[in-house]
């Protein structure tokens, strides 16, 4: 177990330094230099602006040398300050994670309540009407684009029903009740699909349980049904709904850009999108590098966990 | 379980389910196909004194802000929503299938393309579609490398993981003990027994290509108006959406359309053509 461990933190680590070679070369990839883009046609004109501004942003050194700098400060959580504002990326980045973090938080929770429950019942329903309507809604969940349906959300509570009070967004601390009704809409969008994946995971999972020699044995000795289900089959079933969890988890890293953008919410999706339309190069970068940073950390938890959690991985 | 692929596909026609999204995909493809014929107006066509009309006889989806015709920008938005998933899917499918394929050449190689891959797994893939597009601009071909990006590396580890898999056959074995050189068993030999896999990850990759384009278009950093897009028309329509709700409606519908079809699609494929997923 602990050489697993080991291994695959350095996994990790190896793929945490590929993935900042890749954002720092993906700025690098900009068509016409990143100060030609920022001046405009005013700097084409003068070669000695564009080279006191490159050399401003250090853009005139050996790009292998400009990367060790970059990656010793993003180490030191130096990621540079934005172009426009003049914040460093990180403090931006932080400012804004609370309400991003709240808001997968709150979907995870939901599609996990919803989905477990919903996924064990249709596998009890198995080949029933029931199992049937479980079954067709999972996969119309997967095929809602987020947007879509937060959009339709919009239309139907705020516009048609005068439900919502608004969607200024109001921080939990300051006001716990009117923070929940503005982020329970963004929340169900965001988790619709992680819920739909974790039904049909749940669903495929129980009736791989449900199959094994073990539970014949429970049935044949007496064990009532409902103590089968429950105490002998489901806790192995949602062993593999880990994994899923975890591979949802990028579903919903990725989903706040989206979620944030339908219910102007402002939270480092947010950020992302602005900085991508201001061309703010060092909030683009320090953002995906953070996002991804988080997501592989993320990922690492859940495979620990499915590790800690399977006893027959763990002898290993 | 190891029923004959014959009768899995037998059984797999016969659903109701996947033949109705063959049938609505067919239906999609070819009004995309006949957009110029099937379609009302122009999808660019501006008409003043038809701005924001709602639904009716004369435009059954309703006009935008410019008075275009929403139901002819979505018919004409199916080529370019379904042209960019195509393109991006089998780009995604050659590059990622090759690679695949070399990984089986040798351990060194298997290890470097499989670090490599990992880093581009280490993004959540809308973000990395993001990422390209903000690197490279907007517009409908970085919507193809965009997404083409994110899915390669799936199609990698598929083909790899057949590669591995049937590398260890015994018939792979006899070729290479026949004297057949390692790439031409891997062409000859492997690659057609890792089609199956393949073809069922397209189907799957296809419904989240169409719902990575229309959420970049979405967010303006895909397709541009006034092109087409389902994203796009949607882009278009957010800021509208109390004023007229039809602009978001009807193009939303027609997305989920086409990827509740492929979705469909896919596990119908994986049923008959994976033999190692139960028949449940």
């Amino acid at each position: 177990m602990s050489a697993y461990v080991a291994r695959r933190l350095l996994a990790t680590a190896l793929t945490l330094l590929g993935v900042s070679v890749l954002v720092f070369g993906m700025v690098r990839l900009v068509p016409g230099t990143i100060v030609e883009q920022l001046l405009g046609q005013a700097a084409m004109g003068s070669p000695e602006v564009l080279a006191s501004f490159r050399r401003f942003f250090g853009l005139d050194r050996p790009a292998h040398l400009q990367y060790i700098d970059w990656l010793g400060g993003a180490l030191r959580g130096d990621l540079g300050v934005s172009w426009l504002s003049g914040k460093p990326v990180l403090a931006l980045f932080l400012e804004r994670l609370p309400v991003s973090a709240e808001l997968a938080l709150l979907a995870v929770g939901w599609s996990l309540l919803l989905g477990v429950p919903l996924g064990t019942a249709s596998a009890m329903w198995r080949g029933g009407a029931r199992d049937g309507a479980i079954r067709v809604g999972a996969t119309l969940g997967l095929s809602l684009p987020a947007f879509w349906q937060g959009t339709v959300l919009i239309l139907l509570f705020s516009v048609y029903l005068g439900w919502m009070p608004s969607l200024q967004w109001v921080s939990l601390a300051r006001n716990p009740a009117a923070n929940l009704a503005t982020m329970a809409l963004p929340a169900l969008t965001l988790g619709t699909a992680t819920a739909s994946m974790i039904t049909r995971m749940s669903r495929s999972s129980m009736l791989d349980v449900l199959g094994r020699e073990y539970i014949r044995t429970a049935r044949a000795k007496g064990v009532s049904e409902r103590r089968v289900t429950f105490h002998h089959a489901l806790r192995n079933a949602l062993i593999p709904v880990v994994t899923v969890a975890g591979v949802q988890l990028g579903y919903i890293v990725g989903g706040i850009v989206v979620v944030e953008d339908v219910f102007t919410l402002p939270g480092v999706g947010r950020l992302l999108l602005d900085a991508i339309f201001q061309r703010d190069y060092p909030v683009v970068q320090g953002v995906i590098l953070l996002l991804g940073a988080i997501f592989m950390t993320l990922n690492l938890c859940v495979d620990l966990l499915y590790v800690a959690l399977d006893p027959r991985l763990r002898r290993e | 379980m190891s029923e004959p692929g014959r009768a899995r596909w037998r059984r797999a026609a016969r659903s109701p389910l996947f033949l109705g999204a063959c049938l609505a995909l067919a239906a999609l493809v070819g009004a995309g196909l006949l957009a110029d014929f099937v379609a009302p107006y122009s999808p660019t066509a501006v008409d003043a004194p038809q701005v924001f009309r709602g639904p009716s006889a004369s435009h059954p989806f309703g006009t935008d802000r410019f008075g275009r015709d929403v139901l002819s920008r979505i018919l004409f938005g199916i080529r370019v929503s379904l042209g960019i998933a195509g393109a991006s899917i089998l780009a995604a499918v050659g590059v990622g299938g090759v690679l695949g394929l070399l990984a089986g050449l040798g351990r060194a190689v298997d290890q470097l393309l499989g670090r490599v891959m990992d880093v581009f797994f280490a993004f959540p893939p809308i973000l990395l579609a993001i990422g390209v597009a903000a690197v490279l601009g907007a517009g409908p071909g970085v919507a193809v490398v965009a997404i083409a990006t994110v899915y390669a590396p799936f199609f990698f580890r598929v083909v790899r993981a057949s590669v591995l898999a049937e590398s260890a056959q015994v018939y792979v074995e006899a070729a290479e003990a026949l004297g057949a050189g390692r790439a031409a068993v891997l062409v000859r030999h492997i690659l057609p027994n890792a089609l199956s896999p393949v073809i069922v990850q397209t189907a799957v990759c296809l419904s989240y290509a169409i719902l990575i384009e229309s959420a970049l278009s979405y967010l303006g950093v895909g397709v541009q108006p006034p092109a087409p897009s389902w994203g796009a028309i949607l882009n278009e329509g957010k800021e509208f959406l109390a004023l007229a709700p039809w602009v978001s409606l009807f193009p939303g519908g027609a997305i989920v359309l086409a990827v509740l079809a492929f979705n469909i699609i896919g596990d119908g494929l994986r049923d008959a053509l994976d033999p190692r997923a139960e028949v449940r």
